[in-house]
């Protein structure tokens, strides 16, 4: 059995058309009500074991789809069985089978330890004492959080809490995790720290994650299935390999020098120059990166290096320009 | 009988979980020193202006026998021990409806207004506690006596859990309101006069001329704060089985309409987004 099926999910939020006119005319307009498409006819199935990337701009519909997973937003039209369950009809059921975790929203208890909180979240979920305490001492040392569960959620970092938060869902032993933007506003070294942690954890333990980001390099270190979504759309079904040689290829790199006017050359790699300054683009299927960098440090005097993923809008046009590259996917669904 | 993952009978798992969240509440309650020492100086503080109040007062031209300024204290230090402890929780469930905090509540596998009714039963349970040790200081500091007679505590403890629950549930109701209206201030303001006027939180009901008393006394308001204190007033064994009843049939009510609001807010959620 899939750990998700979906067909044809579509959703629409009926909203009233804005107000016009003077402030007193407008209390007594009468203003017509608009449906505004979030999600349009998307499918897909993910199987038990997957960690499948659910990437899209913002207001792409990446969160409402989640939300219809988790049976808090009933799709206006469509079917979905999440766990062995219908998510709007079972969402009681479901929660014991699934964990979830919002990044911009906390399940935690803000002024309570985090200790305090999954000890409220035992008895929530009801997991035996023996149980829990297994499984808790196994999620303290996978998340490395050992040292901040006797400390109120209130002061923990954002990159603290959303490792206690992503343990938290995990307390249970969820078969399937859904992850709504984890690393939204993490800095480089957290978001690194979680995403191994996330990586390691699931391949451990065999758990499906679908995981939403507007952010590619949670992609590539965590999943290894892409599913694109545009304006509602889906755009593409592919796995990472396919996304990642077809579409993730070009990557930027600053290069900081102690020349004035520095010069690099090397094939399959275009160069802007400024004082002190190279903006690399690099085809990574010519030129690697670590033959770039390696090239650098022998080519110039560098004082620092910045690499970084092409923007998820970058990707998403390219997919557009190239017809939603069905035929470079190995079973791209556009 | 359904069977949750320690092997405990579902229900005694909810109830579990419940008794957790009572726990909590009361916890957190405890742990606002600051609050509750603020609490008991304005209970105090009402308690001493109405005593003098009503002592600078002509109550036997009222020709109520049996009334006198010490019962009125007494009468005042109870309706105002129910309001106090309960206060506005109703603010927790609109703060998490307009933040977006309650999906991640939504995606649980207990019910969001069991939960956060149980934490503040917790809250309010251990806030009554200390109001009515405060009170009851209060009450012998100032009148010198106990004008509650042995035979009514029973009866006037479990009404006044009843009085708060009324209470609670109503804030519960007012807090889900945001779903709809956005802020619920204005209600609750509404609500919260209400019950001072019809709950006869400072006079009691039967000083109200018809037909207000009798409608003032029928209304829900009443079972929330009149209703405990009336004890005071009458304590026979008819008045009291009397005003339990009607407590109970308001709870009946009040429980249905709270629960008919909390599926109607869920509806809106899964139709509309949090």
């Amino acid at each position: 059995m899939a750990a998700i099926e979906v067909e044809g999910l579509s959703k629409s939020f009926r909203v009233r058309s804005p107000a016009a006119g003077r402030p007193m005319a407008r209390l007594f307009q009468s203003r017509p009500v608009i449906e505004l498409p979030a999600v349009q006819d998307i499918s897909f199935t993910i199987a038990p074991g997957e960690r499948v990337a659910f990437i899209g701009p913002n207001g792409a519909g990446k969160s409402t789809t989640l939300k219809m997973l988790t049976g808090i937003l009933r799709p206006s039209a469509g079917e979905a069985n999440v766990a062995g369950c219908v998510p709007w009809r079972q969402r009681r059921q479901l929660a014991r089978r699934i964990g979830i975790v919002f990044g911009q929203r906390s399940q935690l208890w803000y002024t309570l330890p985090v200790r305090s909180s999954f000890e409220l979240l035992r008895r929530i979920y009801d997991i035996g004492r023996p149980a829990h305490q297994a499984r808790l001492e196994r999620l303290i040392a996978s998340f490395d959080i050992g040292a901040l569960l006797d400390r109120p959620v209130s002061e923990l970092s954002l990159g603290q809490r959303i490792r206690c938060e992503i343990a938290a869902s995990l307390l249970h032993g969820p078969s399937l995790l859904l992850l709504d933007e984890p690393t939204i506003g993490l800095d480089v070294t957290a978001k690194a720290a979680l995403r191994d942690h996330l990586g390691e954890l699931s391949r451990a333990e065999g758990t499906t994650v679908l995981l939403t980001s507007h952010d590619t390099g949670d992609i590539e270190t965590i999943c290894d299935r892409v599913i694109v979504i545009d304006r509602g759309r889906l755009l593409l079904d592919a796995p990472l390999e396919s996304l990642r040689r077809d579409f993730l290829q070009r990557r930027s790199m600053i290069l900081v020098t102690a020349e004035e006017h520095p010069r690099f050359a090397m094939a399959g790699v275009a160069v802007a120059s400024e004082p002190y300054r190279l903006t690399l683009s690099l085809d990574t299927a010519l030129a690697p990166v670590e033959k770039v960098v390696a090239a650098a440090l022998t080519q110039l005097s560098l004082r620092d290096i910045v690499i970084e993923n092409p923007p998820l809008e970058d990707v998403i046009k390219a997919i557009y320009r190239d017809g939603g590259a069905p035929g470079k996917a190995d079973h791209a669904q556009v | 009988m359904p069977r949750s993952d320690s092997g405990a009978p579902r229900a005694f798992s909810t109830l579990g979980a419940l008794f957790a969240f009572i726990a909590l509440g009361w916890r957190r309650a405890a742990a606002n020193r600051a609050g509750i020492l603020g609490l008991l100086a304005l209970y105090w503080l009402i308690l001493m202006i109405f005593w003098a109040l009503w002592q600078a007062t002509p109550l036997h031209e009222l020709r109520r026998p049996g009334i006198d300024a010490t019962r009125l204290f007494w009468y005042m230090a109870v309706t105002e021990c129910v309001i106090l402890a309960v206060g506005f929780p109703y603010r927790a469930v609109e703060k998490d409806i307009q933040s977006g905090e309650i999906a991640a509540a939504l995606v649980r596998p207990l019910p969001y207004a069991a939960a956060i009714l149980a934490e503040w039963i917790g809250a309010t349970g251990y806030r009554l506690a200390l109001l009515a040790v405060g009170g009851l200081l209060a009450g012998i500091w100032a009148t010198g006596t106990v004008a509650i007679p042995l035979a009514v505590v029973p009866a006037l403890v479990f009404s006044t859990v009843i009085a708060t629950i009324l209470a609670l549930l109503c804030q519960l109701q007012l807090g889900y309101a945001a779903a709809w209206v956005g802020t619920p201030a204005p209600l609750f303001w509404i609500w919260q006069k209400l019950t001072f006027v019809l709950g006869g939180l400072m006079i009691p009901l039967t000083f109200y001329p018809a037909p207000f008393g009798s409608l003032a006394m029928a209304s829900p308001f009443a079972a929330m704060v009149f209703a405990p204190a009336s004890f005071l007033l009458d304590g026979s064994p008819r008045a009291i089985l009397a005003t339990l009843a009607l407590q109970l049939l308001w709870l009946a009510v009040i429980g249905m309409a709270t629960l008919l609001v909390a599926r109607a807010a869920a509806a809106r959620f899964a139709e509309q987004g949090i």
